[in-house]
């Protein structure tokens, strides 16, 4: 399992694409540092209590909530995911790992994890910057912290798994899928009824960062209703789902 | 050449060279400006092509042609909130935007991944009139979209109303207008569509990338005009790529935005971008060796 | 064979080929078996019913363009499922059973490879995944064989088709497999390193490995091996060795090519002969058409003696397998 993992790595981890990812995970850094510069919540004079807690966390949340939820970490994932089986496929390189005495689960299990880390280990890194610079010497840092992070990973773990499978059933549209998957159907199914919205990775995404932000005041959004174990557990059963799918198709599938 | 003696001859079909006139560069520039409309639009094409580009040219339409049939079947049900040009401008931006993200990639990447620029370039076709043939294209299709529903629109407000003639010496800035807003929108969403696929070879990187960019920048500006306050930030609600050719065009019909800013400005900023989108595709299509 | 006419020694298989024929037969079981196979796409039908069996030796698979033979060698790696029938490799079916992978090696038709990766990662990747026990070493000796350890060390990205094709071959040899599919494995490469490949894959049939090269260079091809397969249009047009499908073509006249000092006159002789088709005059030698060609070649000294001609030479034009072949295809 270990070369395949590696050559894995080797094939995401380089080149233009990094750099592009890379350079747009940097966006929330970068509005996180504007807010500590510009300060709003010192204008006119006033100088809360709590800076913290009352403003530079329900940013963050709100932060992490429109932007890095629905549409960085969603495409981040899709870009190393689709890229990996999909990619493969569309290159016409995967018969050189197919045709070896290598059972399936171990190339699906391969492709998977260094996927996983490669979107995980630049999503946490953002998120955690992010947070630093916007927390920087504030009396209650940390808070929430665990919260964010938690739910990023458990949202990379999750997209990651759904993606992989897509780019290896539908190798020359999985971008496309998956764009209108995360814009258009997690989108619109945020404001729709609660049926439709079951079937949307992002709603177990804020689940999880609604219940671990418990004890913390939250800010004015529309957290879905779900709970934090019920969407742990979503989200695990579709991370085991994705691969149990991606290993049965590696079985059966067919390389014009 | 063919042999003949009386009453017969026997004709040489083989490789022959031509003699006889050659249109030149503009005709080229032309044909190809026509073949990429063509190509865009999915003529020629399988059936799948043709779906989405023409839907959204439908799409586009729509407020116009539902607009005038109101007025005309059932001209009670509007009242006097007749929805304005800028306002149907404004609802139609993410057809355009769609559009011109779907149609550039398809234009500029397919040939390079395809490696079928050197046959063009074998032609005295010059890089310049290659890509600016593909851009007047997606223009064309634009303007298509952008101008003609609003000149019909405005048409039909002419002919409805009780003396055309009056209509039309009352309300010639709106044709103007019109003419404007449609042909800038056409022109700036082209631009950065074309500009982002010239980066890439792949269609789809290409459309999400462009579509992606411009989300982004939406969100973006709007988080930071909220937590930014100093004087002069509400020109940050400028990096909101995808509003800004609604600003220029209330500015145009005299309607303020949010946050107001000076539209002459924002026009400058949308002149700023188209060039600078155009001079990334030359740049870029200048150093390609295929 | 059944002709008397010996064919120049450019098509006579070496002594020590002889003994792996790619053939099965008594003693010699089957590597490769192929049942009533079809493969058809919706509509259109890419191969059609083949039936056929390889044994140890080396056996090209022929055809024209698009006659199915990439089809076939895919469903003979598992890359494809046949729509019907069944296909054996080493006895077992061959889909989706990755164990049986570590005794076939493929060297694909498409051009795809890790442009991130050297020649010698890629080989050694190959040779990790077959869980050889020495990788590396494995590596540089596969490289060895295909001539490519100064480039080894050098990015596939940036390799020329040749070079590309050679490190195909090296990852399909790396972990010596005992079938071998080929598919045009000698495109791209110069005429020494085509020279040097074909007998690398002759020793491969004369050790007792299943070879089997899909390729378009006939009189390359004839060298390593005399057992073929054509397919034509999807169906399988003839199997077996080449000579003796040669002999089977007796509803065809032979060509035959005299090489003499007086042509013409001799030409006079061979065309009152019942069983002479045609004659055509070059300048220092004459081209028959014969229907009969055991009394022809018995006629032709007699001709040049009766005709006070030097002979030099006689030989069959169409013994060889481009002829073969291409009287396959236009049937």
């Amino acid at each position: 399992m270990r070369p395949i993992f590696l050559l894995t790595l080797r094939a995401l981890a380089r080149g233009r694409r990094l750099l592009v990812v890379a350079a747009l995970l940097l966006v929330p850094a970068l509005l996180a540092l504007i807010y500590r510069l510009s300060a709003p919540y010192n204008q006119n004079g006033a100088h809360p209590a709590h800076p913290f807690r009352d403003y530079i966390l329900p940013f963050q949340i709100d932060l992490f909530s429109q932007l890095v939820v629905p549409i960085l970490l969603p495409l981040t994932a899709l870009i190393f995911a689709t890229s990996a089986l999909g990619g493969e496929i569309e290159d016409r390189t995967l018969i050189y790992l197919t045709l070896r005495p290598v059972s399936r689960l171990t190339i699906g299990v391969a492709k998977l994890l260094a996927t996983a880390l490669v979107t995980v280990v630049l999503v946490e890194a953002s998120l955690a910057l992010t947070y630093a610079i916007a927390a920087q010497g504030q009396s209650g840092a940390g808070d929430g912290l665990a919260a964010i992070l938690l739910a990023g990973l458990a949202g990379c773990l999750g997209y990651v798994s759904l993606f992989l499978l897509i780019g290896l059933l539908a190798p020359r549209r999985a971008l496309l899928i998956g764009f209108i998957y995360v814009m258009a159907w997690e989108g619109l199914a945020a404001g729709f009824s609660t049926g439709l919205a079951t079937l949307s990775v992002r709603r177990y995404v804020e689940g999880i960062l609604h219940a671990g932000l418990n004890a913390i005041r939250v800010p004015e959004i529309q957290w879905p209703n779900v709970t934090g174990a019920t969407s742990i557990a979503v989200l695990a059963a579709i991370f085991i789902a994705g691969l149990a799918l991606t290993t049965w198709q590696l079985h059966r599938i067919e390389l014009t | 050449m063919s042999e003949q003696v009386a009453g017969a001859r026997i004709i040489d079909r083989g490789y022959q060279h031509y003699d006889g006139a050659r249109l030149g560069l503009t005709h080229a520039t032309r044909v190809m400006t026509w073949a990429a409309i063509k190509r865009a639009l999915g003529i020629r094409r399988p059936f799948r092509h043709k779906i989405l580009p023409w839907l959204l040219l439908l799409v586009s339409f729509g407020p116009a042609a539902f607009l005038l049939a109101f007025r005309v079947f059932v001209p009670a049900a509007l009242g006097n909130n007749l929805p304005s040009y800028d306002s149907i401008y404004n609802r139609l931006t993410a057809v355009y935007l769609l559009f011109a993200g779907l149609a550039a990639p398809d234009l500029l990447c397919a040939d390079r991944r395809e490696r079928v620029l050197s046959l063009y370039f074998a032609a005295p076709i010059t890089r310049l009139r290659y890509v600016a043939s593909q851009y007047a294209g997606l223009v064309c299709l634009l303007l298509l979209m952008t101008l003609v529903p609003m000149l019909v629109l405005f048409a039909g407000n002419a002919l409805l109303a009780n003396s055309a003639w009056d209509y039309l010496r009352q309300h010639t800035d709106d044709l103007w207008h019109i003419m404007l807003s449609g042909a800038l929108t056409a022109v700036y969403f082209s631009a950065l569509a074309v500009a982002v696929a010239s980066f890439t070879d792949r269609r789809a990187y290409a459309t999400g990338t462009y579509v992606g960019l411009l989300l982004v920048s939406g969100v973006v500006s709007a988080i930071l005009v909220r937590i930014v306050h100093f004087s002069g930030s509400e020109w940050l609600a400028l990096i909101n790529l995808v509003f800004l050719p609604v600003r220029v065009i209330r500015g145009l019909f005299d309607v303020p935005a949010e946050p107001a800013l000076n539209p002459w400005a924002c026009a400058g900023v949308m002149l700023g971008l188209i060039a600078v989108s155009l001079a990334l595709l030359v740049w870029r299509y200048a150093r390609i060796r295929d | 064979m059944t002709t008397e006419i010996t064919p120049t020694s450019r098509t006579e298989p070496s002594e020590a080929s002889r003994a792996a024929t790619g053939r099965p037969g008594p003693g010699v079981p089957a590597t490769i078996e192929v049942e009533g196979v079809s493969k058809w796409y919706g509509d259109k039908v890419a191969v059609s019913d083949l039936t056929f069996a390889l044994g140890p030796g080396v056996t090209a698979l022929l055809g024209p363009n698009g006659a199915g033979k990439s089809t076939t060698l895919k469903m003979l790696t598992g890359q494809l499922r046949p729509s019907r029938g069944a296909v054996r490799v080493l006895g077992q079916p061959v889909m989706d059973n990755p164990p049986l992978y570590r005794r076939i090696g493929l060297v694909p038709e498409q051009e795809g490879l890790y442009p991130f990766l050297t020649g010698r990662e890629f080989v050694e990747l190959a040779a990790q995944l077959h869980r050889l026990p020495r990788p590396r070493q494995a590596a540089e000796e596969a490289l060895h064989t295909v001539e490519m350890l100064d480039a080894a060390d050098r990015r596939l990205g940036g390799y020329s088709k040749g070079m590309r094709q050679r490190v195909k071959i090296a990852q399909a040899l790396v972990h010596e497999p005992d079938v071998l599919m080929l598919d045009e494995p000698l495109t791209g490469a110069d005429p020494r390193q085509r020279l040097a490949l074909m007998e690398t894959f002759t020793r491969l049939g004369a050790a007792g490995k299943t070879v089997l090269i899909s390729s378009h260079i006939l009189y390359e091809v004839e060298r390593m091996g005399s057992n073929v397969l054509v397919i034509v249009n999807g169906k399988l047009a003839a199997e077996g060795d080449f000579h003796a499908i040669r002999a089977l073509m007796d509803d065809r006249p032979r060509r035959v090519r005299v090489t003499c000092s007086d042509p013409r006159a001799v030409a006079a002789r061979l065309v009152a002969l019942p069983g002479t088709l045609s004659v055509s005059v070059e300048s220092d030698a004459l081209v028959a058409e014969t229907a009969a060609p055991l009394e022809f070649h018995h006629a032709v000294s007699r001709a040049a003696q009766g005709a006070e001609a030097r002979l030099y030479g006689i030989e069959g034009l169409d013994e060889d397998l481009e002829s073969v072949f291409r009287y396959l295809v236009s049937r």
